[in-house]
């Protein structure tokens, strides 16, 4: 806690002499050897580096065999620190155990890659995502506690995702719709059962993270496709191929928004299904359409992210709002540079440009502290532990 | 139901180890499978120099013209290669829809594009080789030299995809005794 901050506060009247004494008291009995840990912190990682850096060195030097072998001890060795902490609690249980589950995920993943080496074999990439996943999902699915395991697998799901649609639309000249339609909704089906799981396991912490960024994965690629859609090189549809897609996307998104609204009926399952069903609408809407005019699609656009904004007032997510009110925002100014991108060529153009741009900012930023929900607002109360 | 749970941890933890053992124990079994076969290269692209540890080559099959080579698996067509291994006496390019089965049959090996490769379709037109790094610069000195040819060995296996070995490096005689030149 920095002095000058409490002098201030001191100053201006918001804590009285006696609370600055017990703040500062407070705090030195806090105080941690802060230099002493980076010194160490930084000890540790000379170390860690330097016995990479032998590896490395003399990696062609170690027959391939060996090699593996070791690679697979240490893999066995994890596994065994993650069989004996897993009951323990605190740090060792709750860290420790979930860093060393990430190594041992990580570990399990270069296998793959070692083995080619040696081997000098080779396979498309998601092959041996789709293994990894496989083998590893029960185990970090059933032991992670924290940000880091819930990110790695949705980071390993998403990545076999795309490494198989990307190798899919090389190898085939006719794509399934059907293929596509369900990769591309696994983050919905990751969030049903992080939905599902949260009331079921003892750690909905963790399946809280995993519904988070299957949410905000979803998000981010039905907001993405809303803006490519329109200027991608996908103009034309012969075949339907897009249209088809996007039957099957409504058809699952809506799908799992029914079966969040009935198996979960709190302001979390009611936020959750209806940005599910404006997605699952408004993406349908977007790709059989195919509107050429910029308002239709500027409109399209922030009709989705205007369903996530109500979703966030009622679930009482204050920052998310506060995103959607900005993304809203900045479509808008790009929507009037759109519509009248001669305004450029003439200096009163530009200083109207210049007022729209201004305004809409001002406006953004007014809505956005106003009509945001509180921290504490009365919805996010009744549900605090359910709050995204 | 707490009784079925302490198991689940532990067979959480056996599935990746197992899964891993039985993927690295396929993978050896499969490098001793098929057979092994020394085909010359050229072509080589300098543009590749720098994509990390390994050369890319392209094939020079005997007596098959560059354009001729399969490239897309689903076409449904392999190279046939005749000889005794590791010697190849000549190779064909073999249709596989349908009745050429008995072709196939004198054929001592026969090859198709692996489209799970790194090279996708096209390989049975390129490859490429790990190479120790030390000695990364020794072939590329070798490749860029129009005295040598480079010859690989590469294996066959059962479902006739190859895998590259090693690289080694002949002195180019006339184009006439190139096939000697292979011996």
């Amino acid at each position: 806690m920095s002095e000058r901050k409490i002098n201030i506060w001191l100053n201006a009247g918001v804590i009285d002499a006696d609370t600055a004494q017990r703040i500062r008291e407070y705090e030195s009995g806090r105080a941690r050897p802060l230099g002493l840990w980076a010194l160490i912190g930084l000890g540790a990682l000379a170390i860690g580096l330097g016995i990479v850096s032998l590896v490395a060195a003399n990696w062609d030097d170690i027959p391939g065999m060996v090699r593996l072998a070791i690679h697979a001890l240490l893999i066995i060795g994890l596994c065994a620190a993650v069989y004996l902490l897993q009951p323990r609690k605190g740090f060792l249980g709750l860290y420790l155990k979930d860093i060393l589950l990430f190594v041992l995920a990580l570990l399990g993943l270069t296998f793959f890659g070692h083995l080619g080496q040696v081997y000098q074999t080779s396979s498309p990439l998601w092959q041996p995502l789709l293994i990894w996943l496989l083998l590893f999902s029960p185990l970090l699915l059933l032991t992670g506690r924290g940000w880091l395991i819930s990110l790695l697998w949705m980071a390993g799901l998403l990545g076999t995702a795309v490494q198989f649609l990307d190798w899919y639309f090389q190898q085939t000249d006719a794509p399934r719709a059907v293929y596509v339609a369900v990769i591309t909704s696994l983050p919905v089906l990751a969030l049903i059962f992080s939905i599902f799981m949260r009331k079921t396991s003892g750690r909905p912490a963790f399946w809280k993270k995993i519904g988070q960024f299957s949410l905000t994965i979803f998000v981010a690629g039905v907001g993405f496709k809303l803006i490519v859609e329109p200027i991608g090189p996908i103009s034309a549809d012969p075949g339907g191929f897009m249209s088809d897609i996007a039957v099957i996307q409504m058809l699952l998104w809506s799908g799992a928004a029914l079966l969040i609204y009935v198996y979960n009926r709190t302001a979390l399952g009611i936020s959750i299904a209806a940005i599910l069903t404006a997605a699952a609408i408004i993406s349908f809407a977007g790709s059989v359409a195919q509107p050429s005019s910029p308002l239709v699609n500027a409109i399209i656009f922030m009709a989705f992210w205007a369903a996530v904004g109500w979703s966030a007032i009622y679930s009482g997510w204050r920052n998310v709002f506060q995103a959607v009110v900005a993304i809203i925002a900045l479509r808008l100014i790009v929507l009037s540079f759109q519509l009248a991108h001669d305004l450029f060529s003439s200096g009163i153009g530009l200083i109207l440009a210049g007022v729209v741009t201004i305004t809409i900012a001002v406006i953004a930023y007014r809505v956005s502290t106003t009509l945001a929900p509180d921290k504490a607002s009365p919805i996010e109360h009744d549900y605090k532990e359910e709050g995204l | 139901m707490i009784r079925l749970r302490r198991f689940l941890l532990p067979l959480a933890l056996l599935l990746p180890l197992v899964g891993l053992g039985l993927i690295w124990l396929a993978t050896e079994q499969e490098s001793r499978e098929g057979t092994e076969w020394d085909v010359p290269i050229a072509g080589y692209d300098p543009r590749d120099l720098l994509r990390g540890h390994y050369v890319q080559f392209r094939y020079d099959w005997p007596a098959v013209g560059q354009e001729d080579i399969p490239r897309w698996s689903a076409t449904r067509k392999s190279l046939c290669i005749r000889g005794t291994a590791p010697d190849i006496d000549s190779v064909e390019v073999l249709d596989i829809s349908g009745s050429s089965e008995q072709m196939e049959a004198d054929c001592e090996a026969t090859v198709k594009a692996n489209p799970w490769s790194e090279e996708g379709n096209d390989g049975l037109i390129r490859d490429r080789i790990y190479v120790p790094q030390e000695e990364g610069r020794d072939y590329d000195r070798k490749l860029a030299n129009p005295e040598l040819r480079g010859i690989v060995r590469i294996r066959i296996n059962n479902n006739g995809f190859i895998t590259p070995l090693s690289l080694s490096f002949q002195p180019r005689l006339d184009d006439n005794s190139e096939q000697e030149n292979m011996q």
